[in-house]
């Protein structure tokens, strides 16, 4: 136990620090872009991590918390940051309404509605002239740290890094009560956590609405981050695709594996979209494809679920 | 009466597997259910937990209908089951699969810790409540079903061949742990095609052949009954 508080606080600290650490702004960058995924990531988690119930469609409330608030300056040059708390209300009531008819399916089929759904998202905001179109959105260009506009990425990592913080303490809090033991539950057997009473549709409704609030966070976030979102940056299937891959690598359903696959995903997407040509998204794919293959194959786990087999297999052989 | 069915049919397209079965279980009973294989227990069982919906006839649970309620509301009402192939929550410990079933009553979750911890205790599972579910044996996972089914604080227990796959000496070991289940004011339905652990355990015991009811009664009385003797052996030729 000691030494998985050492090793926590070890990494705390790294993070703390990296922004000092590394003073270039492509490192500082990078930096954000992973805490923004270990953001989305862990609040996929709670949902398709804990409960299995494995969303492709979580671009949809990602773009819905990016969109809220670049929408509202567009329209009413108001404050960004105020519509954060909407965009998550919001996404939390699209996911209500995408959860009732698409939590009557198991399995694959819920995975496949999810996925129909974001690709429906991504064509209705790419057609909607009040959302910007094909073009997108822009958010304020002129530096105010209280519309959180800045040029540095560091402020932009310390208020990200707070917000994982608390997402991440979240989960820890949600693990240890009624819903982590349900949602667990529910992953393991459907059948058998309703013969205990667990109401299980109505605990796959809750854990959808908070993991969409949560993610809606993160797109809010990336919004103010970057300055500008498209139908394709934050609604895109490179999104919903990228969320679950983060998570599923690290480890599904474990408090800290979003934060590692992201930790890990990340770097590499970056190094080889600067090593390779850059801007292209394709090499994503093709990561994502590799990644997607290994996992399968050999580790459905993730990286924490190798760590702890490995380590019973040490303790075994000791 | 605690639970009751009456003339409950069960038919899957034109096959009835079960047909016209009525059973009353009273709130201090031990009731065997048994029959040869494809008999229609296991599919009247499923009938009483709520994973099938019957055909027709109703089913009564402490004067509620639940003949077309969820398994959660019956669970939430008091009625309580394990499964043929126990369903242990593999990557939880046994305690964490224990504390699932405890919060249906319970508040909070020191509360249902405590609830859980005392049934694992009840069911021999005590020095093992930190082991994950699926590292556990077949009769740890099989305790571990009842002590999940218990931790919902049932009043009835619907056990599906429990006892199935037991050793000798673990049958023994099972047949106990029920008996403590049952001291403890819950009523239980047992299923079984194992005739020793029936005749040890069940007061009144029903026998199920082709859908129906062949024969009710006493544990002696059941098995000297003629039909249940051809039920399970098949007529004497005659010469």
């Amino acid at each position: 136990m000691t030494r998985a508080r050492i090793t926590l606080f070890v990494c705390a600290l790294a993070l703390a620090v990296y922004p000092l650490a590394i003073t270039s702004t492509f490192g500082q960058r990078v930096g954000v872009l992973v805490l923004l995924a270990a953001l989305s990531g862990t609040a996929w988690n709670i949902v398709g991590g804990y409960a299995e119930q494995v969303s492709i469609g979580h671009a949809v409330f990602y773009g819905i918390g990016a969109y809220a608030p670049l929408l509202f300056y567009t329209n009413v040059k108001g404050n960004p940051i105020l519509m954060i708390p909407v965009g998550m209300v919001l996404a939390a009531l699209v996911a209500l309404c995408v959860g009732i008819p698409t939590f009557r399916l198991r399995g694959h089929y819920f995975s496949m509605a999810t996925l129909a759904l974001g690709q429906l998202f991504l064509l209705g905001v790419t057609i909607a002239p009040a959302l910007g179109a094909a073009s997108g959105l822009s958010g304020p260009v002129e530096q105010n740290p209280w519309q959180l506009s800045m040029r540095s990425p560091v402020p932009y990592y310390y208020v990200f890094l707070v917000a994982l913080a608390l997402m991440i303490g979240l989960v820890a809090w949600l693990e240890r009560n009624r819903l982590g033991f349900y949602l667990r539950a529910i992953q393991a057997s459907e059948r058998a956590a309703r013969s205990l009473g667990v109401p299980v549709y109505r605990y796959k409704l809750i854990a959808l609405m908070i993991s969409a609030a949560c993610t809606a966070l993160a797109g809010s976030f990336y919004a103010l981050f970057v300055g500008f979102v498209n139908p394709e940056s934050v609604f895109g299937l490179l999104i919903s695709v990228q969320i679950v891959i983060v998570a599923t690598l690290g480890g599904a359903g474990t408090l800290y594996g979003p934060l590692l696959g992201a930790a890990i995903l990340v770097p590499t997407q970056e190094w080889a979209n600067a090593t390779f040509g850059g801007g292209g998204t394709g090499l994503s794919y093709v990561v994502y494809g590799a990644v997607i293959m290994v996992l399968t194959r050999f580790e459905p786990g993730g990286l924490l679920g190798l760590w702890k087999r490995l380590r019973i297999r040490a303790a075994a052989s000791a | 009466m605690l639970l009751q069915a009456r003339s409950l049919s069960k038919l899957f397209g034109g096959l009835a597997a079960v047909s016209d079965v009525s059973i009353d279980v009273g709130p201090h009973d031990i009731v065997g259910l048994i029959g040869p294989n494809g008999a229609g227990k296991s599919t009247l069982f499923n009938c009483l937990a709520g994973d099938y919906r019957p055909t027709k006839g109703s089913i009564v649970f402490d004067g509620v209908d639940i003949t077309r309620a969820e398994p959660e509301r019956r669970a939430r009402l008091g009625i309580g089951r394990t499964y043929q192939i126990p369903l242990a929550f593999g990557r939880m410990s046994v305690v964490d699969n224990v504390i699932v079933g405890a919060y249906l009553r319970a508040r909070t979750r020191a509360s249902a810790r405590a609830k859980a911890q005392e049934i694992i205790d009840l069911v021999g599972l005590g020095d093992r409540s930190e082991v994950l579910g699926a590292t556990l044996g077949t009769l740890g996972r099989k305790r571990l079903e009842i002590a999940r089914a218990l931790a919902t604080g049932p009043r009835v227990l619907l056990l599906d061949e429990t006892l199935a796959g037991l050793t000798p000496v673990e049958t023994r070991e099972a047949i106990d742990l029920i008996r403590r289940v049952h001291a403890s004011g819950v009523a239980i339905v047992i299923v079984e095609h194992v005739m020793e652990v029936i005749m040890a355990l069940a007061q009144r015991v029903v026998v199920m052949d082709e859908g129906k009811v062949i024969a009710s009664g006493s544990a002696v009385d059941v098995v000297r009954d003629p039909r249940v003797k051809e039920a399970y052996l098949g007529r004497r030729a005659q010469p």
